[in-house]
């Protein structure tokens, strides 16, 4: 872990000045990769001024998802300064001494915070807050998903689907390759997972290849007076079919209508959304989890990180989702997403409890 | 009298519950003593179950894999260069009868003929087999995986039910 005078000692070393810090803290929660947020105060005499900063930094044996950090730091520096509103990336570095030569980037702090008061409010209030909320972030994925990504150099980096019509099966692929590279142990149920999952993959087309977030949603913007001001968390970006930040948006379909708020973003985006896809995504989206949580067991089990979370995630989250998926294998994608609603929905007992009956 | 495995983890836990975690008022400690609650109870299945659990699956892996030799031949070539490994994996002595199997070695096993039966479902996907063959050894192994899920289930429920952080 990194100390506050490491930090301050870094932060004057970079900015050249001398560098008192006025509050430090690590954002909580934030597994797979530690961001403290810090403020400072730059300078002497009459050019002192506040910087409010954000220090995102590699645990000790990697990240938890299986993507370098510098890509999302490549990410950070395309989109600073194109319509998709990112706090402003300042540097990265990584081989020095500074957090153990972990690979780590700093970026302003942007106003702001992923809490949105009275957002579970009930009532018409609240239903208006949540719909207002709901279609803000329709807009920003809009302009995410519909980005020039070619013109702001994301194929320089990110791997790009042959066409729209394989997007999915790319990115199937892509996380495929990666289980089978990092899985801790063999799990047969979940091969079979795999092959059943491509079997149900829909063959609709994707309306283009999009610049999509990976991580979204609830919890994951920066709002600030009811717009999201900055777009953070990015280390699940990709190029391929935009469907699945929907998928991944961490509830933010739940607080309104979702057709009504599907509808809203594809007339900001300007194109259809396959719902066989969304459904599809909202699948694969699990085997997307496993991976990420069973990655870096393998560093737990040699000691070089020692959370505790990372044996709950990596062997318990995991098993937990696979006995949630197994069940589905020789289903069609209507019947798997029947079966999905259906555990979601809540029984006679729930519903008398919170007096639906 | 002494206290089970599991009585001291249990005791373990209690005082984790009652006597740390309102103290833990910092989110990162709070945080840490979730995820070490579920791990606790894990650790107070696991250590009662492990090996009968272990032996279990081993052996039901072996019924997978001896099926899957007597009904799929030589067929397809997947299977063609997997039958040799699951023949010598079916044969190997993994420990000496006489001695007390430990969860080491019987994870050691567990681990390859989980890895024989991930390639036996490669094998199924591919070209070249027999459909009947196919279908009835895919039957076998949906049979094996569904067991295994149950058999494993009070490993992680409750254990992993709750909030991982």
């Amino acid at each position: 872990m990194v100390t506050r005078e490491a930090v301050a000692a870094y932060l004057a070393e970079r900015l050249d000045a001398p560098v008192e810090i006025v509050s430090f803290q690590q954002t909580f929660p934030g597994m797979s990769r530690e961001t403290w947020m810090v403020s400072a105060v730059v300078g002497e005499g009459a050019a002192r001024q506040q910087q409010d900063l954000a220090v995102r930094i590699d645990p000790p044996a990697g990240g938890i998802v299986p993507v370098p950090l510098k890509v999302e730091w490549q990410v950070f520096q395309r989109l600073w300064g194109s319509p998709v509103p990112v706090a402003e990336p300042l540097w990265y570095d990584e081989g020095i001494e500074f957090a153990g030569g972990r690979p780590h980037f700093v970026r302003v702090l942007v106003e702001g915070s992923p809490a949105i008061p009275g957002l579970y409010k009930p009532g018409p209030e609240g239903d208006a807050l949540r719909r207002a909320t709901a279609f803000e972030h329709a807009e920003k994925l809009a302009l995410v998903h519909t980005l020039d990504w070619r013109a702001y150099g994301f194929d320089e980096f990110l791997p790009v689907p042959e066409s729209p019509a394989v997007a999915v099966a790319h990115d199937f692929e892509i996380w495929k390759q990666h289980w089978f590279e990092r899985r801790s142990e063999p799990f047969p149920a979940v091969t079979e997972i795999i092959y059943w999952l491509e079997s149900i993959m829909p063959a609709d087309p994707s309306p283009r290849i999009s610049l999509f977030k990976g991580n979204n949603g609830l919890n994951e913007e920066i709002f600030r007076d009811g717009r999201i001001v900055a777009m953070s968390d990015w280390e699940l970006a990709g190029l391929g079919d935009p469907a699945q930040d929907w998928a991944f948006s961490q509830g933010m379909l739940g607080l309104h209508d979702e057709e009504e708020t599907l509808h809203h973003y594809e007339q900001a985006a300007g194109f259809h959304l396959s719902r066989r896809t969304l459904a599809f995504y909202k699948l694969f989206m699990t085997f997307k989890a496993m991976v990420c949580l069973n990655s870096p067991l393998g560093a737990f089990c040699e000691g070089r990180d020692q959370r505790p979370v990372l044996p709950f995630m990596g062997m318990g989250s995991v098993k937990m989702m696979e006995h949630s998926l197994a069940p589905l294998v020789g289903m069609t994608l209507d019947e798997a997403t029947e079966a999905i609603n259906a555990r979601s929905r809540p029984t006679d007992d729930h519903r008398e409890e919170q007096g639906l009956a | 009298m002494k206290p089970s495995a599991r009585e001291i983890i249990e005791g373990i836990a209690w005082t984790l519950d009652t006597r740390v975690a309102p103290h833990a008022t910092e989110p990162w400690a709070a945080s840490s003593l979730r995820s070490i609650r579920g791990l606790l109870q894990h650790l107070a299945a696991r250590v009662e179950v492990e090996g009968p659990l272990l032996a279990e699956d081993n052996a039901d892996l072996r019924r997978v894999l001896a099926g899957a030799l007597d009904r799929l031949g030589q067929n397809g070539a997947a299977w063609a260069t997997l039958a040799p490994d699951v023949r010598a994996a079916l044969d190997r002595a993994w420990r000496d009868p006489a001695a007390y199997p430990t969860i080491a070695s019987l994870t050691e096993e567990n681990e390859a003929l989980s890895a024989l039966v991930e390639r036996l479902i490669h094998a199924l996907h591919a070209d070249g087999l027999d459909d009947l063959a196919r279908a009835a050894t895919m039957a076998a192994v949906r049979e094996y995986l569904a067991r295994q899920s149950e058999r494993e289930r009070p490993l992680y429920v409750p254990a992993f039910t709750g909030p991982p952080y």
